[in-house]
């Protein structure tokens, strides 16, 4: 049974003009132990998608149809006390964009850990600070810095700070939203391998959310593409990465340069993301695409499966 | 970039556009708008809206008199509204002498005999309401060239069930040249014709009955000698009963229209209120703009300053600041505004000291810009869209003090603003008599103009200010 | 070198930043502390030169594009646009005139441009506080021909919006036309493409260079992307708090780093290819305080093959073969 299946998630923002479709007819699924990265331009929807896995939504977000199966239960029938309680930090945790930002500035790491043990867990503040300790060393921080305060840590360390109590909790699956955007490429490097790290040492299950595609190729196993609320393209990384079928996930490839092999004309995309008020009709990506015929203008294109290994993209190219 | 050229003017319209599609998209910015343009159209066509002077036309009513549309209730419904009536005399029966009458009656009488010669003149209207409290008679007696003769004039009011009570009488044997008006509640009138004064009534004795009354006019010339002659003239004559109603919001202790005095006084209360968030405003940005800009000493100079200042309790010291220097309202303007420009100055500078940083800045350095040319075409344009919304915001607090200065009794004497309406209210007697409609239009006036302005600076602010802007 | 063909020339470049103290301190300590952010850096800048500046956060390298374009003063040290020395001239007059011919480009494409003035005004801008046109319509011409140049056609469309009534692509196109509105010799790029999106950063990075022939003009293009600045630049310097670790063409310092530093970097640098395989990155810590860096050499704290000599002694940077440069006693000692 896959840790998480997502069903035809659909997310829209109200706004005074009507609807932002920000996440519209999502699916994909994760197996236990997978590492999946969402990725994708800004205003895609991959952030939406996550906030709305986990219900922590805007006044004016709503989910308007899909399920989403985590362990055998669709969670979006539960109420919201049920997915704070239940769900929410216990078997799926967090970590925001800038999330190192967000820790309390007056209060000591240890003890931020701590509360949110003793929050979700029936645990003892003995028993809470022990394991404190603990998470510090596994993200390699040290239980001896426990007693330091945020404006102490440098950015890689408050980010490992957060990633600790992530998984204070010992959850099945973590969502990762640009955990590296703001660090230097060493410090990055070494947060990414930290968080290799824990996926082997604890079959952590992760979503890992990046515009980064160098980033996603390094971490993860699979990839789904977004551009505009949908996913365009989806499976084992490798396959995404390296025999690409839609036109835009070529095109994005291309974008990023590479310090290895040789130097290949960098790509760009005329244009820009369309407004997701009113989607174009027909596949999203066609005003922009080299590709696009009459057909792309008209009908959505549907998620079709290629060769093996579970790969899948979106695009009337591949029914001819 | 000027306006005066095609592209300047292109760009300010945009600006103005774009302000005005999310403006008019907020419910309360609409609101505060539509309340300021009725009170705006007030004050700005006092003078046309308002038949009456509000200060020097007295006695339009009975004092207190209320509104004229309390009558839709039931019980209000016979409530006498002013009468000012003309007396056009008419002639009950054919006169002896040559007699002009009407509005102007004039006479000329040349006696052919000694005999007694006599004119009645009479007027009919009809009373439909309730008893008033007073009425007075009032006109010009012109008698000229009275030569050997005696004259007896006399004027009286007749109910309708007959009975009359004597207004006037006059004899005289010269030429006299007088103005008469009688009223009802003198003193010497009264007891002269057995009624008490302070006890008694007269209007609402004789005027109980609904049904028509006569004022009669009696003229009795008694010559002399045959050469006896006069010329007598009587005009302007007016029967005049103050109501107890009167106008859109009745009247005060004087009997003067209390709207006239509301919408004249819209003028200068909202005069007043603009001018001094105009100055305040103005002081905040410069030396806001000052103090963060140039910084270093001169800003901690300024800073302490103001911290000073705004520790200072307002009100005790503009009363005292009034007593001083006198209560003018140009001394009243400046000194509100001397107290309210501090809280703008400290956001100002906040603001400067984040946009100085700012990479536009540094470009425009980059491009060679000098200190005051940055001053002036990049940081005073990004504040002032807050200063704006400043402005607007801090009408309200400048409407009150000057209310407040007024009603204490501190305000201008000559300037008849709301503040100074509540003052006469208070003092003479408003709430004694229950005379709501002297107290609550001030009241409300300033309420409403205040909250106008708060919802409107709301709405800007939640436009301009970067940290409300919603998300598009 | 040939004299002609070097645009920008930096000598001991040094910059060091006071830091306040409270009054109490400032009482007892003997010296104020400084921030090392530049330290004793020299570098060459060829005409018609797409020249990168890598490093990390903290490294120096946005503090040297503003020193060269005389932004903020130096602690020390010599800039020299093509042989004149700029630190001599006077603020008010000759530096002001020289500024029509070095210009920058920001980092952030919502900050850089003023949200209250039109896009006209914008590029105008630097026209107007330099006094090149005589006319209104002659700044209008101007004004087109910039916004031409950076493919934002048709020029009217642009001329009467605002900012935010721009995608961030569009913002950083008008800043860079604003930035060559006066034809420059020199442009300091920093950052200007990492706020964006990945398919339209390339567009505005090809933009750019496309400026270089167009212009015959060079650029100092500040960056912590390595393979973006692989990609875009003829010669790349790489920096390490304040100072120059190793210089060269870009390819051979990306593919054959001396500096371990740079060896690292490199190897931390993520591609977009998930079979590739990567030596892994054996540095540990994070980047020392710039107020206090360490003696010697500034990375012997983080280095993996640190010997004594590198925490007495601060290696120079010495010139290995043409056009190659590194700071580190592993070549010296030779």
């Amino acid at each position: 049974m896959p840790l998480l299946q997502v069903e035809n998630l659909k997310m829209y923002y109200e706004v005074l003009r009507g609807e932002v479709k920000a996440v519209d007819g999502v699916s994909f699924s994760m197996e236990k132990g997978d590492s999946l990265g969402l990725a994708g331009e800004s205003g895609c929807g991959k952030t939406s998608a996550a906030l709305a896995i986990l219900r922590l939504l805007p006044q004016n977000g709503k989910i308007i149809d899909g399920k989403i199966i985590f362990n055998g239960e669709d969670l979006i029938p539960k109420s919201d006390d049920e997915i704070r309680h239940k769900i929410r930090w216990k078997r799926i945790s967090v970590i925001f964009q800038g999330a190192m930002n967000a820790l309390h500035p007056t209060k000591k790491i240890g003890v931020q850990i701590v509360e949110a043990l003793l929050l979700h867990e029936d645990i003892n503040k003995k028993g809470a600070n022990e394991r404190a300790g603990k998470l510090l060393d596994l993200v390699g921080i040290g239980a001896s810095k426990r007693d330091r305060y945020p404006h102490e840590l440098s950015g890689g360390m408050k980010q490992r700070t957060v990633t600790a109590m992530a998984l204070a909790c010992n959850p099945d699956l973590i969502i990762a939203d640009e955990p590296t955007t703001a660090l230097d490429v060493i410090i990055e490097a070494q947060v990414l391998k930290v968080i290799k790290e824990l996926q082997q040492k604890l079959s952590l299950s992760m979503i890992l959310i990046s515009h980064d595609l160098s980033m996603i190729a390094e971490t993860c196993n699979r990839v789904a593409i977004m551009y505009a609320g949908k996913i365009v393209e989806y499976g084992d990384i490798v396959s995404v990465f390296k025999d690409s079928a839609h036109p835009y996930t070529q095109k994005l490839l291309a974008a990023f340069p590479s310090i290895l092999g040789r130097k290949t004309e960098l790509a760009s995309i005329h244009g820009f993301p369309p407004d997701l008020l009113n989607p174009p009709s027909g596949c999203r990506f066609h005003p922009r695409c080299e590709f696009a015929m009459e057909i792309c203008k008209k009908k959505e294109p549907e998620m079709l499966a290629l060769g093996g290994k579970g790969h899948y993209a979106a695009c009337h190219l591949l029914s001819r | 970039m000027s306006i005066f050229s095609k592209e300047g003017r292109k760009i300010l319209s945009r600006r103005l556009s774009g302000f005005w599609d999310e403006y008019k998209r907020t419910k309360v910015g609409i609101a505060g708008a539509i309340i300021l343009i009725i009170f705006g159209g007030l004050a700005i066509f006092a003078p046309l809206l308002t038949p009456y002077d509000p200060i020097i036309s007295k006695r339009l009513a009975e004092s207190f008199a209320q509104p004229q549309w309390v009558t839709i209730l039931p019980h209000n419904k016979d409530l006498p509204p002013t009468q000012d009536i003309q007396l056009y005399w008419t002639a009950q029966e054919e006169s002896p002498v040559p007699i002009e009458w009407g509005k102007r009656v004039a006479l000329r009488f040349e006696a052919a005999t000694t005999k007694q010669i006599d004119i009645r003149l009479a007027y009919n209207f009809t009373y439909k309401y309730l008893p008033p409290l007073s009425f007075n008679l009032k006109f010009t007696l012109n008698a000229e060239n009275v030569t050997d003769m005696t004259y007896l004039l006399e004027s009286n009011l007749i109910n309708p069930k007959g009975d009359q009570l004597n207004l006037w009488r006059h004899s005289g044997q010269a030429d006299a040249y007088r103005l008469i008006e009688i009223q009802s509640t003198e003193y010497w009138w009264m007891s002269a014709r057995g009624y008490e004064p302070g006890v008694d009534n007269v209007a609402q004795i004789w005027f109980a009955q609904q049904g028509q009354y006569t004022v009669t006019f009696i003229i009795s010339l008694m010559p002399k000698t045959t050469t006896s002659k006069m010329n007598l003239k009587i005009e302007d004559s007016t029967f005049n009963i103050p109501g107890l109603i009167h106008g859109i919001l009745g009247a005060d202790n004087e009997g003067r229209d209390i709207f006239s005095q509301l919408v004249w006084g819209s003028r200068i209360s909202l005069a007043i209120g603009l001018l001094s968030a105009v100055i305040a405003t103005s002081l905040g940005v410069i030396i806001g703009v000052l103090a963060g800009y140039v910084g270093g000493a001169v800003d901690e100079i300024i800073m302490r300053i103001v911290d000073i200042l705004i520790a200072l309790p307002v009100l005790p010291l503009l009363l005292a600041l009034v007593f001083l220097f006198g209560p003018n309202v140009i001394y009243i303007i400046v000194l509100i505004a001397i107290f309210g420009w501090q809280g703008l100055s400290r956001v100002i500078r906040s603001q400067i000291l984040t946009l100085r940083e700012a990479s536009f800045v540094e470009c425009a350095r980059a491009s060679g810009a000098s200190k005051t040319y940055v001053m002036f075409k990049h940081l005073v344009p990004n504040v002032l869209p807050i200063a704006f919304a400043s402005l607007v915001l801090s009408v309200p607090g400048a409407i009150l003090t000057e209310a407040a200065l007024s009603f204490l009794g501190f305000g201008d004497p000559r300037a008849a603003t709301w503040g100074k309406m509540l003052q006469s209210a208070f003092g003479f007697g408003a709430f004694s008599n229950l005379a709501w409609w002297w107290i609550l239009p001030p009241g409300l006036a300033i309420t409403l103009v205040c909250l106008a302005f708060v919802f409107i600076g709301h709405a800007v602010d939640n436009i301009v200010n970067p940290k409300l802007r919603r998300r598009r | 070198m040939e004299n002609e063909n070097i645009v920008i020339k930096a000598r001991n470049l040094t910059k060091h930043f006071p830091i306040k103290m409270g009054f109490m301190r400032t009482l007892v300590s003997k010296e104020t502390p400084v921030v090392h952010a530049v330290d004793d850096i020299s570098f060459d800048i060829k005409r018609e030169e797409f020249f990168g500046l890598v490093g990390e956060s903290g490294c120096g390298k946005t503090t040297t594009g503003r020193l060269l374009l005389r932004l903020i003063e130096p602690t020390s040290g010599q800039i020299f646009f093509k042989g004149m020395d700029i630190l001599t001239l006077p603020l008010e007059r000759e530096m002001r005139r020289l500024r029509r011919k070095m210009q920058i480009v920001f980092q952030d494409p919502y900050e850089s441009l003023n949200p209250r003035m039109s896009i006209f005004d914008i590029i105008a801008e630097p026209v107007r506080i330099q006094k090149v046109a005589e006319t209104e319509e002659q700044v209008a011409e101007k004004v087109a021909k910039a916004l031409e140049e950076m493919d934002l056609v048709p020029p009217e469309e642009f001329m009467y919006r605002f900012p935010h009534e721009l995608s961030g692509g569009q913002r950083q196109r008008v800043a860079i036309a604003r930035a060559f509105v006066l034809e420059p010799e020199f442009v300091v790029a920093d950052e200007p493409v990492s706020m964006l999106d990945a398919s339209i950063r390339s567009e505005v990075a090809k933009l750019m260079l496309s400026l270089v022939k167009k212009f015959h003009c060079s650029f100092l293009y500040i960056t912590h992307d390595v393979a973006l600045a692989r990609y875009m630049c003829n010669r790349i310097a790489v920096m390490y708090l304040g100072k120059i670790a190793e210089a060269g063409t870009s390819d051979l310092v990306i593919q054959k780093p001396l500096h371990p530093y740079t060896e690292a970097l490199i190897a931390a640098v993520p591609v977009p290819d998930p079979t590739a395989r990567r030596t892994e990155v054996v540095i540990k810590g994070e980047v020392p305080s710039a107020i206090n860096p360490p003696t010697g050499c500034r990375f012997n704290t983080r280095c993996p093959y640190a010997w004594d000599v590198c925490r007495k002694e601060e290696p120079p940077l010495i010139q290995i073969e043409k056009d190659r440069f590194v700071a580190c006693h592993k070549y010296t000692k030779k």
